[in-house]
């Protein structure tokens, strides 16, 4: 009985983060607070019990992010990078392209992705309003390439947060592991970009030394802020490097350099943490709550049944294991967010692996088995990529389009898959490729 | 007292069929900085400020980011300027969100300016245009009754 009840909270929450009838978040607080009342969990299991407690690892690495990018943000530096990029291009409407999808890759792998294009998008419209340009193909390259740049770095989209703090993987392994896999998929992203767009965007001489004559120190707003917000970044990054030999978790390392920021950028906390994304936060809080029942009930473990049957995991190889999560990551993470998702099937491959592997062995050396690991990979570039397959499936999608819509320059459903849904095909092809190329051809 | 009592009965008015210039023609020269838009059958449809125009002439994405303002061209304005041309009165025309009937009571007209913080209100009969109260007649109708009293 109880196992019924803990699917039907499951798959309704499901079905009506899908649907978008409510926000997600209202939903995801609802489904926790239907998992505590009946006494599914616990209140004492969802708050501190290490299977099925809120991950607060996530909540606070998210928490200092914020901060942190919410500080910086208000140094104009996210807009100067661009302006002096599209200098650096000579006002060539394909250089520029090339130049700011790439900054957003950067930003992304590093800044949360929906700051990145929040703080890209409106200078961008304004570059392309100056080229006399449709902004279209900058968008939607932005859009594509904040996905694809977040994929490559623990910090950079939260299914990387959320894997690397329930497997302890660290900064570093995603360094070794997802990075390479985005440099090698955005190098062909670029020339897929050139193939489609590069034609198309040309501009008249004088048009192209308007750009040349803007003026982007005058977006800097505050010097003193900037070199101290880009100090604590530097030494966030450095202390995300070093987390692993220093043990020390990412989510301490985030909330120190948040605390360090806010006490040397003398920020009013009070303004600062107003503007942090609490919906998106008490998403997560109320998801871990829903995803902690259906664990307990053994949902999970149902599922992963499913999954061994299905894919023949053994010891030795999970080669099958690992595309199929792959491929069917990135499918479901283009129609679902992807954070639902993951917060799902982390624990399904943990169940699997606890199956297939001996018992009695430690946690640590069952879920970063050797053999296991692939399918970890598997399921970050799945989630992160296949977030790029629909207009709703990445929250950088919606805040793009969103903003382009408000801008006057709405960009419909179609036009989006049409440009879309090749793009994500393609970057997991290149994923299968990397996936087997580098864990069951080179080893 | 009622609206008819203190009204304007001609306020500036043009049509949705018209051009943008010749909206910006009326608008520059008009008594209370408003021109109520019509339709064929003279009801009316909209209203003009000149905030309005200016706002067709500023990008969207300045309000996203207002830091853009700073490294925006010296001739932008006079290249929107030329691009607005073409543009329809019904692109350009705010709804009507409020609008009060002459032989409504003044109270309902200035209560509306103030609620709403907008400056005059336009009268109407049958949906039809009548005359407009702006703030500058409230004022004159107080004076007035101040005298009287």
């Amino acid at each position: 009985m109880v196992f019924w009840i803990a699917t039907i909270i499951f798959i309704a929450s499901y079905g009506l983060i899908v649907s978008e009838k409510l926000e997600k978040t209202k939903v995801a607080l609802v489904g926790a607070g239907l998992m505590l009342i009946l006494k599914i969990v616990s209140q004492h299991e969802a708050f501190y019990d290490e299977k099925f407690a809120i991950d607060y690892n996530v909540i606070f690495l998210l928490i200092g992010m914020m901060i942190i990018v919410n500080i910086l943000s208000k140094t104009g530096l996210f807009q100067f990078l661009a302006i002096k990029s599209a200098k650096l291009a000579k006002g060539k409407p394909f250089q520029i392209l090339i130049f700011f999808t790439c900054i957003t890759a950067a930003l992304s792998a590093i800044l949360d992705n929906v700051t990145t294009v929040l703080l890209l998008v409106p200078v961008t419209l304004f570059i392309a309003d100056e080229l006399e340009l449709d902004p279209f193909p900058f968008l939607i390259s932005e859009i594509m390439a904040s996905n694809i740049g977040g994929t490559a770095t623990l910090i950079g989209d939260p299914p990387n947060i959320m894997i690397a703090s329930k497997v302890q993987l660290t900064f570093m392994d995603f360094i070794y592991h997802t990075a390479p896999a985005v440099l090698f998929i955005f190098a062909f992203f670029l020339l897929t970009v050139k193939l489609i767009f590069g034609r198309k965007l040309h501009v008249k001489e004088e048009v192209r030394l308007k750009i040349l004559a803007i003026d982007e120190f005058s977006l800097i707003k505050n010097y003193s802020l900037l070199k101290k917000s880009l100090g604590v970044l530097g030494v966030v990054v450095l202390g995300f490097i070093f987390h692993g030999i220093l043990h020390y978790e990412p989510a301490t390392i985030a909330i120190m350099g948040a605390a360090i920021l806010l006490i040397i950028s003398k920020e009013d906390p009070h303004h600062v943490l107003r503007e942090l994304e609490w919906p998106t936060l008490f998403f997560f809080i109320g998801l871990f709550i829903i995803v902690g029942g259906v664990i307990k009930v053994g949902l999970i473990s149902n599922l992963s049944e499913g999954m061994i049957s299905l894919t023949k995991p053994s010891a030795e190889n999970m080669f099958v294991t690992a595309i199929t999560t792959l491929w069917f990551s990135a499918i479901s993470s283009a129609i679902v967010d992807n954070i639902p998702f993951v917060a799902s099937m982390i624990p399904l491959v943990m169940d699997t692996a606890h199956t297939v592997f001996p018992a009695g062995t430690d946690f640590k050396s069952v879920v970063q088995h050797s053999t296991l690991m692939p399918v970890w990979w598997s399921l970050a570039l799945g989630a992160c990529l296949g977030g790029n397959g629909s207009p709703v499936g990445a929250s950088a999608n919606i805040i793009t389009l969103g903003l382009a819509e408000k801008a006057g320059y709405p960009i419909t459903f179609k036009k989006f898959i049409i440009y879309a849904i090749p793009i994500t095909i393609e970057t997991i092809i290149l994923s299968t490729i990397y996936i087997w190329l580098r864990y069951y051809i080179i080893l | 007292m009622k609206v008819r009592d203190i009204m304007d009965p001609s306020p500036d008015i043009i049509r949705t069929s018209d051009t943008f210039e010749h909206l910006i023609k009326i608008l520059s020269e008009a008594k209370y900085h408003v021109v109520f838009i019509v339709d064929k059958e003279d009801k009316l449809v909209g209203i003009v400020t000149e905030g309005d125009i200016i706002k067709v002439l500023i990008p969207k994405y300045i309000t996203v980011d207002e830091s853009l303002i700073s490294v925006m061209g010296v001739d932008y304005f006079e290249k929107k300027c030329i691009e607005s041309k073409n543009l329809t009165i019904n692109e350009i025309m705010s709804k009507v969100a409020f609008m009060v009937n002459e032989d409504d009571p003044i109270i309902k007209a200035a209560a509306l300016i103030v609620v709403n913080r907008i400056q005059s209100v336009p009268v109407v009969r049958d949906g039809k245009v009548v005359g407009i109260v702006p703030r500058s007649i409230l004022l004159k109708h107080i004076t007035r009754v101040l005298a009287e009293n």
